[in-house]
């Protein structure tokens, strides 16, 4: 073989061939020849093939060596290691303190919660209440068979208002312009009968001179002649003390 | 147009040669943890898949980036190109590990130590990253004919002669040449266009 004889397009291969050591004898001592003596187109022709050549290295299924051969070569090299010592120690601790305080947090966060909702929950509940009284009320009210009484209109010095009488339910009782209550002191409602003493209907306290009250249970509409209020001690009287506050009669069909 | 950018970015990444043949001929510690991060894998795998023992294959690897690091100095930074050296060095190794546990000597090959040269890994134009060379290489090679494969992959993983192969393969020398030269000029071809 000799380059000079080859066509152009033939000389890569003969790099090729020779990087990869598959010339014959006589080949690759001349070529090596003109290599040491630094032929410019051989040493351009062999660094191209030795780069296809080397390439064929990806060709190779690829396998990872074990991490223990990196921590080999950068110890010969005077590297430090990665990751080995007691920086990991101080990393994990500081890794469970950090846990530590988002678990307290989590914790006193879940706490608060569950107060809040045990309040709202408490809420709830009362509104509830609320709710089912005033369904209560308003079904007491709608009811045909509710007598309404006022009473207090046109006087000079109220308490005026309205008594709601129903057979089957009760008696409920609406009040304005009440005197302030003095400590100890709450209302008494009472059922004044056409005949005997006046009969006790509950004890109430008014706000802003304002009083609701309803005593549940059936009343007999005709007995009675009149719905009294009177203030009395917080326990109750079993009479009324003086002087009635209003009494507003009632007149059943 | 997309990979195109992605290669770019990969160099980026990756730093170019000459920052990492520069700090490896101050012998810094670091450029050798980048030299393994970047080629450790194919390094490894050609010499897996020439001594077909992955323990050999460790002594092998290690002494391929004992070697690069010990004759990074020679090196010129600004007009090297380190992959191709480093994984020369590998396929050498591996195949003169080979050799020499079937204890056979061949006269008529390339010297192995002088295909490692570096005057041959300089002044190149080469500017492909990594994984830009591995995609054109497995794209030519899975191009080729079986019996191309066949034997390019006896050349490479296994320092045949084309006589052995012929050999080996039970073929006419004449034949096996042809397959090899046909295989080179295919893959070439590939290589510079793709």
């Amino acid at each position: 073989m000799s380059l000079e004889n080859l066509d152009l397009q033939d000389r890569p291969v003969m790099f090729e061939l020779f990087v990869l050591g598959l010339l014959e004898p006589a080949e690759m001592a001349e070529m090596r020849e003109k290599f040491e003596a630094g032929d410019p187109v051989v040493v351009a022709g062999l660094r191209r093939a030795s780069l296809l050549a080397s390439s064929l290295a990806y060709i190779a299924p690829e396998k990872t060596p074990s991490k223990d051969l990196r921590r080999r070569l950068l110890l010969v090299a005077g590297a430090k290691e990665r990751g080995f010592g007691w920086s990991w120690i101080a990393g994990l601790a500081g890794l469970c303190a950090a846990l530590l305080v988002i678990t307290f947090n989590i914790r006193q966060d879940v706490s608060r919660r569950e107060t809040q909702i045990s309040e709202l929950r408490q809420q709830l509940g009362d509104s509830q209440k609320l709710v089912a009284q005033a369904k209560d009320l308003y079904d007491f009210l709608r009811q045909p068979s509710t007598i309404r009484v006022k009473f207090g209109d046109g006087q000079t010095a109220p308490p005026r208002g309205q008594v709601f009488v129903n057979r089957e339910r009760g008696v409920l009782l609406f009040a304005a312009n009440l005197p302030q209550l003095s400590a100890g002191k709450v209302y008494e409602m009472w059922f004044v009968p056409k005949q005997g003493a006046p009969i006790p209907a509950g004890l109430f306290r008014g706000e802003n001179g304002q009083g609701l009250h309803f005593r549940p249970g059936a009343v007999d509409p005709s007995s009675i002649a009149a719905i009294a209020v009177t203030v009395e001690p917080e326990a109750g009287s079993t009479t009324p003390t003086m002087p009635i506050l209003f009494a507003a009669p009632v007149q059943a069909d | 147009m997309i990979w195109h950018i992605f290669i770019l970015f990969a160099e980026v990444l990756s730093g170019n040669d000459h920052d990492l043949i520069e700090r490896l001929r101050k012998r810094d510690p670091q450029a050798m943890a980048e030299l393994y991060d970047r080629f450790s894998r194919v390094v490894f795998s050609v010499i897996v898949r020439v001594v077909r023992n992955s323990a050999v294959a460790e002594e092998l690897a290690q002494e391929t980036f004992m070697r690069a690091w010990n004759r990074a100095a020679d090196f010129d930074s600004s007009r090297g190109k380190i992959g191709p050296w480093l994984l020369t060095i590998a396929r050498n190794r591996a195949i003169d590990y080979l050799r020499s546990t079937a204890g056979q000597q061949q006269a008529n090959t390339f010297e192995l130590v002088s295909s490692e040269r570096i005057s041959l890994f300089v002044n190149t134009e080469e500017k492909m990253v990594e994984q830009e060379t591995a995609r054109r290489i497995r794209a030519g090679f899975s191009a080729l004919s079986e019996n191309q494969r066949k034997v390019l992959e006896l050349a490479y993983f296994e320092g045949l002669t084309q006589s052995e192969m012929a050999s080996k393969l039970g073929q006419p020398l004449g034949t096996v040449k042809t397959w090899v030269r046909t295989a080179l000029t295919t893959l070439r071809e590939t290589f510079d266009v793709a």
